[in-house]
């Protein structure tokens, strides 16, 4: 642990020695003696771009799974590219979420010894299994997708399709009875995942969940349109481009309005994400969830093929940096002793307080409350 | 907290942490064991840290000069199980004194690393200590963000997390731990924790007596939403100036009710698509 000597810096020999000095630095050294120097009482997450990775193309695939589940049942045949990027889209994103893990845990076999344990009332294993079961579905649902498109022939593959037709209605309402679930959990648990945690930028934050899987629904909707527009035929954009373009408005929305409510009840708790390095994450996440609309209507010209692929990258990039900026500020809420000490104070502070007598440390406490 | 409606309720009672009694009812009855550190007979030795270090053979922690009065450890970590703490107090009067603390693993009668821990490498042992089984940790590092007091930590070494054992090895021996066993002015008190507690509690009274009224016990009993520690300590200041939360918040609590936020979002997203995709044809 590298710290900064007293030396260097002049607030450590303020709290350490030159209790002389009351002021003007006096209110300062307060704050500081109101804890253990400058050092926080938890640990900062483990979790670095691996785990920020996985949450975003996580939340993504699982997006573009039930995206293109609800085509399938829902959508006629103008809406077929939805269920076939869609499917796609779930399987590619879905392929580097194991790897990722496995670089974050450090060894192969520690994956396979996570599926040792079934823990509901724990969030990495309800993940770990959720992840499971809708990778083994998603791969799935691409062989059907594959068996059944036009691209292949041969004999051999007539003949398994030919089997597969006989069973295929028990076999998608079986993957989708399996898949469907999963993906809902894949998509929402990450945010529980973080908030059930001591951190204070996180910790039993209720919005997280809800701002991931609006994230994740706004990106898959942006992925398949991107797939979409690079295989149409015209410039003007199919019905299939403009419903994924209205689910990515209502998607965005909900997301902006999930970020609004995690930053309005974190308070000053979310300072990470709103000053120093990440505010720059938070403020292109936060960026992407107007551009793309102020592509699409403000823009002028016609609807083009550009418009789509430069609003879907927006999005994209949106999303990512959200992950990236929620994750990484873990570090530094954990790391900033006022959040760890503001975050673990009373919830009342009349009755909480335990029973100390009013002492002058109480005084010097609630003044550097107040600063807070 | 306002009442709340029944629905709520359940989901805000879902998932609920696991309590101490793990070992069988069959095996012979033990107490659940557990720390009194009495902050108040501290000379900030440095023993504990010491012979925790030597008894359980953990790596060094590097030479650092932190600058922060005779505590150059900083906090406990995954090398680092006891760990005294030196704070410097200053009054408004001119006088100064010493708060010295040896901290350790709080041991919680309602862990949340415990309930984080996706493949049950942390358990209850049979004396009610949090044991972490780190041949079958994987390194997940949930436990390091769950834990209120930050006291896991996890080794860039071999990737497990690692914590204090209150000495299983010893304990299984009849032993008691060896912060314990080496503490010269008792600081460190092990035994079973009812009896601690009442020793403690004495002990208050005693200091109360005696004119040191500021005296006071931290985790001997639950907090607002917090449960007791099974290593429960003896303060004279504000927890803070230890660098122990106030009141340690239980990072489970509400689980299921963000769950079904999550849940109930992806399905009203979902539901919204679907009208989307079926208007045409």
């Amino acid at each position: 642990m590298k710290r900064p000597g007293l030396i260097e810096t002049g607030r450590n020999s303020r709290a350490i020695g030159r209790r002389d000095d009351r002021s003007p630095q006096g209110e300062d050294r307060d704050a500081e003696e109101a804890g253990y120097y400058d050092l926080s009482m938890l640990k900062p997450p483990v979790w670095k771009w691996e785990i920020a990775s996985y949450f975003f193309l996580g939340g993504l695939s699982a997006g573009a799974y039930l995206l293109s589940r609800l085509a399938a049942r829902f959508g006629g045949r103008s809406m077929e590219g939805v269920r076939s990027v869609g499917t796609a889209v779930a399987a590619i994103a879905a392929l580097p979420c194991a790897p990722l893990l496995i670089k974050d845990l450090g060894h192969m076999s520690r994956f396979h010894h996570m599926l040792r344990v079934v823990k509901p009332e724990s969030p990495m294993s309800v993940g770990t299994w959720a992840l499971t079961v809708y990778s083994a579905a998603v791969a799935l649902s691409a062989v059907q997708e594959w068996l059944g498109s036009e691209s292949l022939d041969g004999a051999a593959k007539r003949r398994i399709a030919a089997a597969l037709e006989r069973g295929r209605p028990i076999m998608v309402t079986a993957l989708d009875g399996a898949g469907i679930p999963a993906a809902l959990v894949m998509i929402s648990y990450t945010g529980v995942l973080v908030s059930c945690t001591a951190i204070p930028a996180w910790s039993r934050q209720a919005w997280l969940s809800p701002l991931f899987v609006a994230s994740g629904m706004s990106t898959a909707a942006a992925s398949i349109q991107l797939g979409l527009a690079a295989t149409r035929e015209g410039e003007e954009p199919t019905a299939a481009e403009a419903a994924l373009e209205k689910i990515e408005s209502v998607a965005r929305l909900a997301e902006a309005v999930s970020l609004g409510g995690y930053l309005r009840s974190a308070g000053p708790l979310a300072r990470p994400l709103t000053h120093g390095k990440l505010a720059h994450h938070t403020l292109l996440a936060a960026a992407a969830l107007a551009i793309p609309e102020a592509i699409h209507h403000l823009l002028p010209g016609k609807p083009s093929r550009w418009k789509t692929y430069l609003a879907a990258g927006i999005t994209l990039a949106g999303g990512m940096s959200l992950r990236w900026a929620v994750v990484h500020a873990g570090r530094e809420s954990a790391n900033d002793p006022h959040a760890a000490r503001q975050a673990s104070g009373p919830s009342h502070p009349e009755q909480g307080r335990l029973s100390l007598r009013e002492s002058s440390a109480d005084r010097l406490l609630s003044r550097s409350e107040r600063r807070l | 907290m306002n009442p709340l409606t029944p629905p709520l309720d359940v989901l805000l009672n879902a998932f609920p942490p696991r309590y101490t009694p793990v070992p069988d009812p069959e095996d012979e009855p033990t107490a659940r064991m557990g720390f009194f550190t009495d902050t108040t007979l501290c000379i900030g030795c440095k023993a504990c840290e010491v012979a925790c270090k030597q008894w359980n053979q953990l790596p060094s922690d590097g030479l650092d000069f932190t600058g922060n009065s005779y505590d150059n450890t900083g906090h406990l970590s995954q090398s680092t199980w006891r760990h005294v703490a030196f704070k410097e107090r200053h009054s408004e009067d001119g006088t100064s004194r010493w708060l010295m603390m040896s901290d350790v693993c709080k041991h919680c009668e309602e862990a949340p690393c415990l309930q984080a821990c996706p493949t049950g490498s942390l358990i209850y042992n049979e004396f009610g200590d949090v044991y972490l089984q780190n041949d079958i940790c994987n390194g997940c590092g949930y436990c390091v963000v769950a834990c209120p007091f930050g006291v896991l930590g996890r080794s860039d070494e071999d990737g497990h997390a690692h914590k204090c054992t209150m000495c299983y090895d010893r304990q299984s021996d009849g032993m008691e731990p060896a912060c314990a066993k080496v503490c010269p002015t008792n600081s460190i008190q092990f035994g079973p924790v009812e009896e601690l507690r009442e020793q403690a509690k004495k002990r208050v009274e005693q200091l109360q007596e005696r004119g040191r009224e500021s005296a006071y016990l931290y985790g001997a009993d639950a907090f607002e939403e917090y449960s007791s520690l099974n290593a429960f300590f003896l303060l004279e200041d504000h927890p803070n100036h230890y660098n122990l939360p106030e009141q340690p918040k239980h990072p489970f609590k509400g689980q299921g009710v963000r769950y079904a936020v999550g849940i109930a979002a992806g399905v009203a997203l979902s539901a919204v698509s679907a009208l989307f995709l079926a208007r045409e044809d």
